[in-house]
């Protein structure tokens, strides 16, 4: 069998990054990412490049874990199925929107992030707390606030696109909740694993995290990581089945900016 | 012609002009000599009781529209499977030279049944009971026929898997019901105590009691159900 | 068949569907083009799917609900030969040229060997699969057109899964 090794970054056992078009040019950190200042057709367009090769990613790490964890129950395995459908088909569309805005794969590079993190770890609970529970979920924030900012700008075809994709990441933040508790009912010790991924994420995060001031390959001024939480996106991290005390928790962590109470800000309701 | 408690049969389900219908079991041909019809009339006698579970599943359909609808997906499971059957008999008795209507025929058990005002009622009855009964009688039938008669035995073979699906289901949301509300569980002492009235009337004597052998009791979920695999 | 080979024949067939899922699901980390991997994506699912029917219709078939039963051990051999393809040209010739194929023909067989009537919840899923397995074989035949992606030589591969007659073990 072929397998994808691990690399080593300076103590934490990561794994080696998944295959690519040789179009891509995969990087590790953020600041050798492309991000443009907000506004141009650039900006825009590797927006959407990036969120194209996440959706890849996410597709990469819910195979992974069909192959390395195969008893787990077949209900989960379901749905881990379909979220590789799901994944395919949001960078299918993402794809299609790319070219529609004149871009192509491949014009921006690439990080493959949320994989080396994931499929380091070697347990279903703690990818499952890590890729959906955390990477996805946040996603939900990103994703919701990119489809008001492109919706904002008039791009209508865009925010459609980001806000089709939503709908589906809920269903994959919200199975991965259920399972979560079902397999921790059935065995405590799996409550360890999670703690253990997320304390691992935390430290990995750390490493790789921009620091205020800090330029990216493009010349972009970066802040730091820590300042740059984005708004929770309450509304669908509730159907998503996060109870109320962990979305006080993600409030909290993210300085209370929330997307419900810029909702009710705008629709004038207190 | 004997006439039915009305209060304990519904009225009788539409049959065309081909069929005989008799009220009670003495009035059938109940022929215990062989002479190469026993057979037909038998194949005959379960296509008919086929079509009566297909429409006592298909009135509980539209008797019960707020049912749970997986519960209504396994009832409109059953009619199919029924019909199916139905037509399996029917080649069966075909093929030996039967016809349809050849033989008088008893439509008790839609009556039976359809005059039980509940759901769950009924399935206690028909699902739980006469089906459970059945899927022992085509048991025993099969053993027979496996050695003396492959084209019945596959027959049989097949109706058992059907009907122990139909047990299984119907023992599954009588519990459920009852769980989602223990109240439901009256409606079942009700259904059948109705039913043990009615049903010497029409039997007589000729009344059996059949026990179900432990392998049937685990496939429909009464005893140490069989678990699922990954 | 009775009963009881119809259970072991979608038993079987569910093993192979499986086998599929997680042989797209391998290779999709580690095949590098993006539409490949996104073909492979959209195929995991349908071949969970055919599982997941199969899995259930061997409920009703008396045997526990997702019953799975290895395939004759020529052919598994066959199904971890293919696993190991190393390149996409070879993946995609030998799933979609040589084994889906073959599944349908295989599918096809048990359809002409049941009684339909009898056994009309298998054929009623069969014919949903079958369907589906053929979607399978253009997309990726379109996709070869499109990427280029040239046939690979899988003769004896061919010639291997051909010779199987059943695939159902003993």
């Amino acid at each position: 069998m072929k397998t994808i090794g691990f690399i080593d970054l300076d103590g934490h056992r990561l794994r080696a990054d998944p295959a690519r078009d040789a179009c891509f040019r995969v990087v590790q950190r953020d600041v050798d990412m492309h991000e443009y200042e907000e506004g141009s057709d650039l900006a825009a367009r590797e927006t959407v490049h990036r969120h194209m090769s996440n959706e890849i990613t996410s597709l990469d790490i819910a195979a992974q874990c069909l192959i390395e964890f195969p008893d787990a129950p077949w209900e989960l395995r379901m749905e881990l199925a379909r979220q590789c459908w799901d994944e395919s088909r949001h960078v299918m569309v993402l794809h299609r929107r790319l070219i529609e805005m004149g871009g192509q794969k491949g014009e921006f590079p690439i990080a493959t992030f949320e994989w080396n993190i994931t499929c380091a770890l070697d347990s279903i609970a703690a990818r499952l707390a890590t890729q959906n529970r955390t990477f996805e979920a946040g996603a939900m924030d990103v994703v919701k606030s990119l489809a008001r900012a492109f919706h904002g700008g008039g791009d209508e075809e865009t925010s459609a696109v980001l806000d089709g994709i939503l709908a589906d990441e809920i269903q994959h933040v919200r199975f991965a909740n259920r399972w979560i508790k079902r397999l921790a009912r059935d065995d405590r010790r799996v409550l360890l694993k999670m703690a253990m991924a997320i304390r691992f994420l935390a430290e990995v995060n750390e490493k790789l995290a921009t620091r205020d001031g800090e330029l990216n390959a493009v010349g972009k001024r970066l802040k730091d990581a820590r300042d740059t939480v984005p708004a929770v996106n309450i509304e669908d991290r509730k159907l998503a089945e996060f109870s109320e005390e962990e979305i006080f928790e993600i409030l909290r962590q993210a300085g209370f900016k929330s997307l419900v109470a810029d909702d009710q800000l705008r629709e004038g309701t207190p | 012609m004997i006439e039915l408690d009305r209060s304990l049969f519904a009225d009788p389900p539409a049959r065309d002009d081909r069929f005989e219908i008799k009220q009670v079991w003495s009035e059938m041909h109940n022929m215990w000599d062989d002479e190469g019809k026993m057979l037909v009339e038998f194949m005959h006698r379960q296509m008919n009781e086929e079509v009566n579970g297909l429409e006592i599943a298909a009135r509980n359909l539209t008797d019960f529209p707020d049912a749970p609808w997986e519960l209504r997906l396994a009832i409109a499971r059953q009619c199919w499977d029924e019909s199916r059957h139905v037509n399996a008999f029917r080649r069966c008795f075909e093929t030996r030279g039967g016809r349809v209507g050849e033989y008088p025929i008893l439509n008790f058990e839609f009556r039976m049944i359809t005059a039980i005002p509940t759901l769950i009622g009924r399935l206690a009855v028909q699902n739980r009971s006469f089906e459970a009964a059945g899927i022992q009688a085509i048991r025993e039938a099969l053993e027979h026929a496996d050695r003396y008669d492959p084209d019945v035995a596959a027959l049989l073979d097949a109706q058992l898997a059907d009907e122990i699906q139909h047990v299984r289901y119907g023992n599954r949301w009588v519990e459920e019901l009852i769980a989602r509300d223990p109240r439901n569980a009256i409606d079942v002492v009700r259904g059948v105590s109705q039913a043990n009235r009615a049903f010497p009337m029409i039997a007589g004597d000729a009344a059996i009691h059949l026990n179900l052998d432990d392998q049937i009791k685990r496939e429909v979920g009464l005893i140490d159900p069989i678990p699922a695999q990954t | 068949m009775n009963v009881k080979q119809r259970a072991d024949a979608l038993g079987t067939f569910r093993f192979i569907e499986v086998y599929l899922m997680e042989t797209a699901a391998y290779w999709t980390p580690i095949t590098p083009e993006m539409e490949v991997k996104v073909m492979f994506g959209r195929h995991i699912w349908d071949f969970a799917q055919h599982a997941d029917w199969l899995g259930k219709r061997t409920f009703e078939l008396r045997q526990p609900e997702h019953y799975t039963r290895r395939p004759d051990d020529a052919y598994v051999r066959l199904l971890e030969q293919m696993k190991q393809a190393e390149t996409v040209s070879e993946r995609l010739t030998l799933l979609y040229d040589v084994v889906v194929p073959g599944l349908v023909r295989r599918y096809g067989r048990y359809l002409e060997t049941t009684d339909r009537l009898l056994d009309g919840p298998s054929v009623l899923v069969i014919e949903r699969i079958i369907p589906e397995l053929r979607r399978q074989m253009g997309e990726a035949q379109n996709l070869r057109k499109e990427l280029a992606v040239k046939t690979a030589d899988t003769s004896d591969f061919r010639r291997a899964e051909t010779a199987i007659d059943s695939v159902v073990g003993a």
